[in-house]
């Protein structure tokens, strides 16, 4: 094929061997200027979550007891905060911010995960990292959230019982919450079952990052919509090739006006790409509706209505997508 | 395989590389702290979970009405009492080993179980079962046997007829069809480790699919919307062995796909007059049974504390192999070999994709990334001389079939830059190439460019703005031979047209009080097809969005948000002289919300309303005056309050009441019995409209 013949792959592994040297030379600055905040013993509360829970009780402005029914509290367990430097294994040192005030005084921001609290996104997150490198790190570096600034605790509730994001249920209004203009789309006529809770925006998209577009689990578009519809991936012997080449070209998969997700429906679809003489090239118009001529075009599933093999068809005969 | 092996030592010659050494040295000295004396640190106030933790609710619930549509996601399509759950169980065992246990829906096909335990730094384990109803339509009829069958048969008496309109057996042979569907899954998962940087993971799943869609079968001009089944199977298998070290990690991992279609073809009995002698009888292809292997290997490797390259590469390969179906089952036709014995027929397709990212900061205050992707899609099916029998009723002699591939790259530099304190400005540019066999156009490249500008104020007011602009050019546009008749010369297909798109987003965020937050976001696109004279000529989305949430205190908290958006088109068509298409898809979108939180946390009620109105608009313009179709309308409307009350220090009673109301006007559908349109016997369906109430009441024992 041409466009295999094309894609030579020595010349683009020499890229990416390029671009690895490239940042060699770039290393060097970055490390010359690198440096770590050392906290010293005298930085840290004399008795740890006691001082802590003296105030973050459950009448407070902040309750934390919750976590105490979470995974990172089980002193069992090595790595876990509460084996080590309980709250301040995440929160940082807190003498400062746990010491007297005066009336007039502004209580210090603990330094981690707290109002005020001075670090920037970068550094809460490998606070987070520091622990989940291996779970969560991988595609992470210049992802788009974070290269927003996003912060694992943007979305994760550590101190909740069940973290709303990581239940298909409850995951959408996190997500929700800060991509606001999506949320009309689950309340479409045609959209995946998402306001019902049946599926979350993880089912397709990977928030720590990813290798495709629009943080999609996958590579490829069509990989990931191939993953709960495998009867769509083919190869078919006589193929529709945008529907084996990106499925958002003819559906909008956050929602739509026009049944399974079309972005608009037959005929007008169907003709924005077929035109030849005959049937594909006539405007129908509503003297095809129901109490005047009913046409087939137009009606039930417009093209559709013989040509039901949109995405391919496996048939010898099938060459007009029709058997 | 070579380009795979290839592609892997280039990778690993990147993540080899000597910085490694310096790297490494860096990460050490970031561990050397010195840390408090913990042996005062008793943790007496820790109040640690033992034991079984969380909540069992059981009660029932009674859905008011019959509601198809409404069980999508729901089950809830009935009218009748059920049995209301609530599970959410964790059992805290001795060391570190747990086992939760969460259930929601039991008692309604959308119930789902899911299990998650293991010993936390050792094992884990994850075990679930999920059901989720699909329901489109149940008000569709049909005069076929054997419905959920591979073959669907006319009752013995059926008299065929030129016309669907005559059908004289036609409405005493008729029976109910639900079209919709049950996706079942059953998943197995595994993850573990082994020393310090090792882990693996595993992960089974088993995804069934029951029910019937509407597929249409025909016979030249005569067509037949079917009731045709689903019973399909696909079994999924990931795996992944991860090591991760101060400053890299590598991934290798498997991706495995195994679909089964338990009726590969529809056979069906003509309800019409055989346009031709033999053709009583059709058989479609349905999806066949298809498999899908990748192997992937990915990793990332950090210099000093924030320049990373990151990369992937992805083998993967699909075949399907199902055997062909004869050219046709109209016997006076029959007779020209197939040119593959229907079982050797084989598609393969080999996927390839890779990514490399490299990002980091050149100064304080510049980030950048830089980036490029392939993607090919190499289908090796071979091309066959083929001798199709069109919809049974004629030979239209020799076609070829067109394995679609492509390449697709796209390559990018973002740069990000951080003026004065919380003003950022970032801008961008990529460009993508697309090739493509057996289109119009072999090559499209398309030049994307963007800028970004943010600032945020303290934490009172977040504005955020951006343009982006992208060319897209083709290597030229040439009709497709092998197409009789020819394709229009005018027409420009839109995923291959030259197209110019502009976008602008903009956004406020305002939080002028700690207890009030505002934002509001507009969005804007536009699609421009310059050199399309037939086809898809233009095209825009507009989006405004208003959020708005206020807590005054720890007890209340409300939200609301409206949204409206706009999407419309244009498109041209020949049908000897140029006629112009139309249309606009409007979308009103509003909700608030309400929580409220008794002094004690001892009760809670919760309040939603949402009502979605969307429109759709249409028009064709076959001369100077355009015909507008009457509009397509779907208003969902939502109510949702519950209340629980902890009455007891072990005890609550819960109660939930949903109103929901969907009502739609479609034109393709109202009026159309199964007969209206002559030539297609349809399954005739109403609108799916419903009114449904749900009441759940439970009694929740808390551990």
């Amino acid at each position: 094929m041409q466009a295999k013949n094309n894609f030579n792959i020595l010349q683009h592994a020499r890229t990416v061997i390029l671009l690895g040297h490239m940042c060699l030379g770039m290393a060097a600055v970055m490390t010359a200027t690198a440096s770590e905040d050392e906290a010293s013993a005298r930085d840290y509360t004399r008795t740890g979550a006691d001082t802590c829970l003296r105030c973050h009780d459950e009448t407070s402005e902040f309750p934390v007891l919750e976590i105490f029914r979470t995974r990172h509290a089980r002193a069992a367990d090595s790595r876990t905060p509460f084996a080590g430097l309980q709250c301040e294994a995440c929160h940082g040192p807190g003498d400062a911010h746990a010491g007297r005030v005066r009336g007039d005084e502004i209580r210090p921001a603990i330094p981690y995960f707290g109002p005020n609290s001075p670090a920037s996104a970068a550094e809460h997150n490998e606070v987070c990292l520091g622990c989940h490198r291996a779970a969560a790190s991988l595609e992470w570096p210049g992802s788009a959230h974070e290269a927003s600034d996003t912060q694992c605790a943007s979305c994760h509730r550590v101190h909740a019982r069940r973290d709303p994001v990581m239940a298909t249920a409850t995951q959408t209004e996190v997500c929700l919450g800060c991509h606001v203009s999506l949320r009309a789309d689950i309340y479409k006529p045609s959209s995946h079952p998402l306001r019902q809770g049946e599926m979350a925006c993880a089912s397709c998209h990977s928030a720590h990052g990813s290798f495709g577009e629009h943080l999609l689990r996958t590579a490829e578009v069509n990989q990931t919509c191939f993953d709960c519809h495998a009867e769509k991936r083919g190869p078919h012997l006589w193929e529709h090739a945008p529907a084996a080449e990106d499925c958002r070209l003819c559906h909008k998969p956050h929602g739509s006006n026009h049944p399974a997700l079309l972005t608009r429906r037959a005929p007008q679809l169907c003709q924005q790409c077929h035109a030849r003489a005959g049937h594909p090239s006539v405007a129908y118009t509503t003297a095809g509706l129901p109490d005047k001529a009913a046409n087939a075009a137009l009606l039930s599933r417009g093209c559709v209505n013989c040509h039901s093999q949109v995405h391919g068809s496996n048939h010898p005969s099938g060459a007009n997508l029709s058997r | 395989m070579d380009k795979f092996r290839t592609a892997m030592i280039a990778l690993i010659i990147v993540l080899m590389s000597p910085v490694t050494a310096r790297a490494e040295a860096s990460s050490a000295e970031v561990e050397s702290g010195s840390g408090p004396d913990l042996s005062r640190w008793r943790c007496r106030f820790c109040a640690f979970e033992s034991g079984l933790d969380g909540r069992f609710g059981l009660g029932i619930g009674l859905a008011f009405d019959d509601a198809y549509r409404f069980g999508t996601g729901t089950g809830l399509d009935s009218e009748g009492a059920f049995l209301s759950t609530t599970l959410s169980l964790t059992k805290w065992g001795e060391g570190a080993s747990y086992y939760t246990l969460d259930a929601g829906k039991l008692g309604t096909d959308a119930g789902g179980v899911f299990l998650d335990g293991g010993v936390q730094g050792k094992y884990r384990l994850r075990l679930s079962y999920d059901q989720t109803p699909y329901r489109l339509n149940n008000s569709g009829a049909s005069p076929f046997l054997g419905v959920g069958t591979g073959n669907l048969s006319l009752p013995g008496s059926w008299q065929t007829t030129g016309n669907a309109r005559l059908m004289p057996d036609l409405a005493a042979t008729l029976k109910n069809v639900a079209i919709g569907h049950d996706r079942k899954t059953m998943a197995l998962g595994i993850e573990f480790g082994s020393g310090h940087n090792w882990t693996h993971a595993l992960q089974y799943r088993r995804r069934d699919k029951d029910g019937l869609q509407p597929y249409a079968g025909g016979f030249l001009t005569l067509s037949t919307v079917l009731p045709a089944p689903i019973d399909y199977q696909t079994d999924l298998i990931q795996a992944s062995t991860a090591y991760t070290a101060a400053n890299w990690q590598a991934r290798l991992g498997y991706y495995g796909s195994f679909f089964s279609n338990a009726n590969p073809l529809l056979q069906w009995d003509n309800p019409f007059n055989p346009l031709v002698a033999g053709a009583d009888q059709g058989v479609l292809a349905r999806p066949p049974d298809n498999d899908f292997h990748q192997f992937s290997l990915a990793g990332n490797y950090r210099w000093g504390r924030s320049t990373r390259l990151t990369g992937n590469i992805a083998l993967g390969k699909a075949t399907q192999n199902e055997p062909f179906a004869p050219y046709t089952v109209n016997t006076q036709l029959a007779g020209t070999p197939l040119p593959a014995a229907s079982a050797d027929a084989r598609l393969d397709s080999t996927l390839f994709s890779g990514a490399a990212r490299l990002n980091g900061k050149l100064s304080r205050k510049l980030n950048f990334k830089a980036y490029v992707r392939k993607q090919e899609r190499d289908n090796k099916t071979p091309i066959y001389a083929l001798q199709p029998v069109i919809t049974d009723v004629y030979q239209s002699g020799t076609r070829f079939n067109r394995p679609f591939s492509f390449d697709k790259s796209q390559y990018g530099l973002d740069l990000r830059y951080r003026l004065t304190g919380p003003i950022r400005v970032s801008a961008g540019l990529e460009r993508e190439d697309y090739e493509r066999d057996f289109q119009e156009v072999r090559k499209t490249t398309e030049d994307k460019v963007w800028l970004k500008l943010s600032a945020q104020s303290g934490e009172v007011v977040g504005i955020g703005f951006s343009l982006r602009r992208e060319d897209r050019d083709g290597s030229g546009y040439r009709p497709v031979s092998m197409l009789d008749p020819p394709e229009n010369p005018l027409l420009r297909k839109f995923n291959l047209a030259d197209r110019k798109r502009d976008l602008v987003s903009a956004n406020i965020d305002v939080d002028p009080h700690p207890s009030l937050s505002l934002s509001l976001r507009g969005d804007y696109s536009s699609d421009e097809y310059p050199q399309s004279v037939v086809g898809l000529n233009e095209s825009t989305d507009r989006t405004i969005t208003l959020d708005a949430s206020y807590s005054p205190n720890a007890r209340i908290s409300t939200h609301g948000f409206v949204s409206r958006q706009t999407i419309d088109y244009l498109q041209t068509g020949d049908s000897g002289s140029l006629w112009q298409g139309t249309g606009e898809d409007r979308f009103v979108t509003g909700g608030f919300g309400i929580d409220l939180r008794s002094e004690d946390n001892q009760r809670q009620l919760q309040f939603q309303y949402t009502r979605s109105d969307s429109t759709g608009k249409s028009a064709i313009a076959p001369g100077t005056t355009a015909v507008a179709f009457p509009d397509l309308s779907a208003d969902l409307e939502t109510i949702s309050i519950s209340f629980i009350s902890a009455f007891h220090e072990r005890y609550s009673a819960k109660m939930r009441y949903q109103y929901e109301r969907y009502h739609s006007r479609d034109w393709s559908i109202e009026g159309v019995s199964q007969a209206t349109i002559g030539s297609v016997l349809t399954l005739g369906e109403f609108l799916p409209n419903y009114t449904q109430q749900v009441l759940w009441l439970e009694l929740v024992r808390n551990f």
